[in-house]
């Protein structure tokens, strides 16, 4: 049956086997059945593939894709998705299982903080409610249990280690040459299973990938359930939004950009909503942390704009002005600039520490888990090749990169 | 330090991880270290099937060491290093028995795989279940088990003490302990606080050995240097049928 899930994942046999540090000679016996699938490998090939062991190991052909694809890679199967998407989505999956791995000996969040956010907001909603109330509502309810309602000002800077806090796996890296704007899905063991939003970087501001995290954010909450992954495109202009969408949309739109802070904006900053200029709608998204156009359609939807000044807004180039304003609309050499020697350091190390790959496919890791990791190993809570595992990394590769924070050897 | 006590209940087998065998099949010592524990002492060496694997792995893609995949193929098909399985327990035990001291060893791994990376938690997992020596060159992983309370089985054994054997056994003398020193320093390996600064001769007064040969001269220093060399060593007597 493995070799029926793995064409059904349309996964490659040696990807798999780099993925899972074995011989392809060895993974290729597994899958011709010349030799049965060892025990020491079961758990993490579930969870990359996301079937129940006893699936992984039946000898019972299936007659059709349908009936073998695991949910998760049924829907990958999508046609708008390239290979890299999928070994992308694989690489997160193993990630998911080592941070469940990690947080049984380490104290980490679990999913019980997950779940309990979640319920705060499902909680709040009615589900027989348009979907743009719904997202609306939701954004209230998810703003409160985070303890964001009190604050007027953007999010963004704390948004990321908030989520991650209360035990959502979130991932940014990079998928070149990918429509793939962001994704959602559940990883880990099932006793520590925690949603993962995958949001792709290639070619995206900082601005949008706040939005985009929310937006998946909100199928985390409301439709992981039913729906093992969700998919999230560049926006085409002859996309049909269905309800998830819609409801996904009105909650980021709510999350970072309340009328609470918009109407905070326009009183700091002494805004004239009738008459904004390029510069006013740069403050704007260096206030808000969201992009112009979310700024703007949440503008609109305060009812502080009318549609036709939305769109002559939207026309306005504040690209330039939002250098001045705000680091983090700077590209990656204009920031380094910028900063003292040491600080350039320090952030070329992490940008280093962070960077993993498996043959063609890189993955930038979350800097908390890698943080996590290495200051186990420095108290030899695990070894530094358990640190390696958990980092997705060559033991060699890691014993060089991290060299000078490893605890020596004994004889 | 006081002098340790010394055990004569000689293993059937010694467990290897693949921190061992990589530096092994990097000095090319994998069959006289091997072969000569075997053939004087009936002491075989054995690998985990996930250690098996992991090796093979990386002697495939690391360039320290390319070319050198043959040498493993040939040490399993000519016995020097055999793999963990049925057959090979069955040699002790009923086929049941060795299906449940498998199980054993794979329920025991999954969980010290919590702690330390698949080769080094199922070769620890053997050790433990077996009730036979590991040979590992993860000393960190060891006090990381021994810290998580684990019953890690004693002596713990280095790569240092099969070399050591070696040359207390005259398999190798010095200048071949030093050129292996000088070979892992080749490859980037970090080399013991004894061997750092000085040759093999020279710093051998400075390790304890926890492995030795009863039939000759006892080398290395003769009090125990580290914490671990409290427990104690293994000493391995001539088999009377031993070449």
């Amino acid at each position: 049956m493995l070799k029926q899930i793995l064409e059904a994942t349309r996964l490659d046999p040696a990807f798999c086997a780099e993925a899972l540090r074995v011989p392809l000679r060895d993974f290729q016996d597994w899958l011709d059945q010349k030799q049965p699938l060892p025990r020491y490998v079961v758990a993490e090939l579930c969870n990359i593939l996301g079937v129940d062991p006893s699936k992984l190991t039946s000898r019972v052909a299936a007659s059709n894709a349908a009936m073998i694809a695991p949910a998760v890679w049924f829907k990958l199967r999508d046609e708008r998705l390239k290979d890299a998407d999928r070994r992308t989505v694989a690489l997160i999956r193993r990630l998911g299982y080592a941070v469940s791995q990690f947080e049984r000996i380490s104290e980490g969040q679990g999913s019980a903080a997950w779940t309990a956010l979640s319920q705060a907001v499902l909680g709040r909603v009615d589900r027989s409610a348009p979907p743009a109330d719904q997202g609306q509502n939701a954004a209230i309810a998810f703003r409160a249990a985070l303890g964001l309602d009190h604050g007027q000002t953007g999010i963004g800077e704390i948004l990321r280690p908030l989520l991650r806090r209360r035990g959502l796996l979130l991932i940014e890296s990079p998928i070149s040459k990918s429509g793939l704007e962001g994704c959602t899905f559940a990883v880990g063991t099932r006793d520590f299973e925690r949603p993962c939003v995958f949001v792709n970087t290639f070619r995206s501001t900082w601005f949008r990938r706040n939005e985009i995290i929310l937006h998946e954010v909100c199928h985390a909450i409301f439709d992981l359930a039913n729906d093992q992954v969700s998919l999230d495109f560049r926006e085409s202009p002859d996309e049909v939004e269905d309800f998830a969408e819609v409801r996904a949309r009105f909650f980021a739109q709510n999350v970072l950009v309340p009328k609470s802070v918009l109407v905070h904006c326009q009183n700091r900053l002494g805004l004239k909503w009738h008459e904004l200029t390029a510069e006013n709608i740069a403050r704007l998204i260096a206030e808000t942390h969201a992009e112009q156009r979310t700024v703007l359609k949440a503008a609109l939807a305060a009812g502080l704009i009318d549609e036709p000044l939305f769109e002559s807004y939207l026309k306005l180039d504040c690209a330039s002005h939002l250098k001045g304003l705000s680091e983090r609309a700077l590209m990656t050499h204009e920031f380094l600039s910028k900063l003292p020697q040491q600080k350039r350091e320090e952030i070329a190390f992490l940008n280093r520490a962070r960077k993993t790959s498996l043959g063609r496919s890189d993955l930038r890791l979350p800097i908390s888990h890698v943080q996590r990791v290495l200051t186990a190993v420095g108290n030899q809570e695990i070894s530094p090749r358990k640190g390696a595992e958990l980092l997705l990394m060559d033991p060699f590769v890691f014993e060089e990169r991290f060299r000078d924070l490893l605890p020596e050897r004994a004889a | 330090m006081t002098t340790p006590a010394e055990t004569t209940q000689i293993p059937r087998f010694l467990i290897l991880d693949t921190s061992i065998l990589l530096p092994l099949i990097a000095t090319d010592l994998l069959k006289t270290i091997l072969q000569g524990t075997y053939d004087a002492f009936r002491v075989a060496s054995v690998v985990h099937p996930a250690v098996k694997g992991e090796a093979e792995f990386h002697l495939s893609r690391n360039r320290k060491f390319l070319g050198r995949q043959e040498q493993l193929n040939k040490a399993f098909k000519k016995g020097a290093v055999s793999v963990l399985e049925r057959s090979f327990l069955e040699r002790w035990h009923s086929r049941a028995a060795a299906d449940a001291l498998l199980d054993q060893i794979d329920q025991k791994g999954e969980r010290l795989n919590a702690w330390v990376d698949r080769g080094e938690a199922y070769s620890h997992a053997a050790s433990m279940v077996l009730q036979v020596p590991i040979v590992t060159g993860d000393q960190r992983a060891v006090r990381v088990l021994i810290k998580a309370c684990e019953p890690v089985p004693r002596p713990v054994l280095r790569f240092w003490d099969l070399v050591v054997l070696g040359f207390q056994c005259g398999w190798l003398d010095a200048n071949a302990c030093d050129k292996v020193r000088q070979r892992l320093r080749e490859i980037g390996e970090r080399l013991p606080p004894w061997l750092q600064h000085q040759s093999f001769q020279d710093g051998l007064c400075e390790f304890y050995p926890r492995l030795v040969s009863a039939s000759h001269p006892v080398v290395g220093s003769p009090q125990p240097v580290e914490a671990l060399d409290q427990d104690p060593r293994l000493v391995l007597g001539p088999c009377e049928d031993a070449e």
